[in-house]
């Protein structure tokens, strides 16, 4: 199981879309940095491929003020994102 | 589990270092070992001495600082990706007949080997980049 | 081989971009040398690095991908190209230099549940 570490926004360029070609059928994904203003974007794909597999950093949501947008399941802060880690075997960022 | 953190974005221009102090926090905070933060690509900016943040922003340096001395977390600088940046230590200094250097420990340069090697040896290799 | 020694590198960035492709190939090149089975998979505008007779700036007469040669000299052999990346940026696969493998999709998140070791450039 792979956790996906995504920090581009699905708005804008090609990261998070290239994260959701990579991701196998149980393997996690978190947005962190820029890429949490995908909570803006109901209509991205990832919100309907893996809704209980993607989360959202919290400290990051905070940080732009959207905090409130995010769905609470699906926020997660560092040490939740540290257990994830550990959860699933490899990492691999999208940048 | 023991991990290792991979940096790849410069401090004050990305926020990758940022992230990647508050995930090495989180995991010594959960009694996992952090062996080492590795430096590459533009990450090398932050073994710099000479980097001077505002007055209002935190000093992401002896932040690293702190987590070597407190923790005894290693600060590996890639040392290809640091030549080519301007950044050199004494050693390189001397042998490059440079007035001046900007790389002091804790921070060591070091080959891309030891980057192979960490991710051979450590549970989890978690990267941060720009 | 186990597969525990196997090392994905992705190549993502436009080929001109910084030192991201320089970067990330020493890093295919040294884990190589460090006992790695390494495969390279181009994707996004990463796939462009392919296109045959390319320099690393205008000036600057280096090649941008080191010869088959040399990284076969590095014992990797394994070079890869996501298909819908070039067909999105209308490169033919003909035009790219030899020994390319194209990848479908399906292929692409084999490769990545596949690497014991992944490093994403």
């Amino acid at each position: 199981m792979l956790l996906h570490i995504v920090n581009r926004a699905p708005q804008f360029g090609e990261t998070a879309s290239q994260a959701l070609r990579a991701m196998g059928p149980e393997d996690q994904l978190v947005l962190i940095e820029d890429a949490v203003v995908a909570v803006l974007d109901q209509a991205w794909q990832g919100w309907a491929l893996a809704p209980e597999r993607i989360f959202v950093m919290e400290e990051d949501l905070q940080a732009r003020g959207i905090l409130a947008l995010a769905a609470p399941q699906q926020r997660v802060d560092v040490n939740t994102f540290v257990k994830l880690s550990a959860k699933c075997q490899r990492t691999i960022s999208w940048h | 589990m023991r991990y290792a953190l991979l940096v790849m974005g410069a401090p004050y221009v990305s926020q990758a270092p940022y992230s990647a102090l508050r995930f090495a926090h989180a995991v010594i905070g959960q009694g996992y070992d952090l062996e080492s933060v590795f430096f590459y690509h533009e990450g090398v900016h932050n073994a710099s001495s000479l980097v001077t943040p505002a007055q209002d922003a935190m000093c992401l340096r002896s932040a690293w600082k702190a987590l070597h001395q407190q923790y005894g977390v290693n600060l590996d600088v890639c040392i290809a990706a640091a030549l080519q940046r301007g950044l050199v230590d004494s050693a390189e200094a001397k042998r490059h007949r440079y007035s001046a250097y900007n790389v002091e420990p804790p921070f060591e340069l070091t080959g891309l080997g030891q980057l192979i090697a960490l991710q051979q040896r450590c549970d989890r290799l978690i990267t941060f980049a720009p | 081989m186990s597969q525990k020694d196997t090392l994905l590198v992705v190549i993502r960035q436009a080929p001109q971009s910084g030192l991201w492709l320089r970067e990330a190939l020493d890093a295919a090149m040294v884990g190589a040398a460090f006992g790695k089975t390494v495969s390279l998979l181009f994707m996004g505008q990463g796939v462009l690095a392919l296109l045959p007779g390319q320099a690393q700036k205008p000036g600057v007469e280096k090649p941008l991908l080191p010869t088959r040669e040399t990284l076969a000299m590095y014992d990797i052999q394994h070079l890869c190209v996501a298909a819908a990346d070039l067909y999105a940026l209308n490169v033919k696969a003909d035009s790219l230099v030899e020994g390319i493998t194209l990848l479908d999709e399906e292929q692409i998140r084999g490769c990545f549940a596949d690497a014991a070791n992944i490093l994403n450039f």
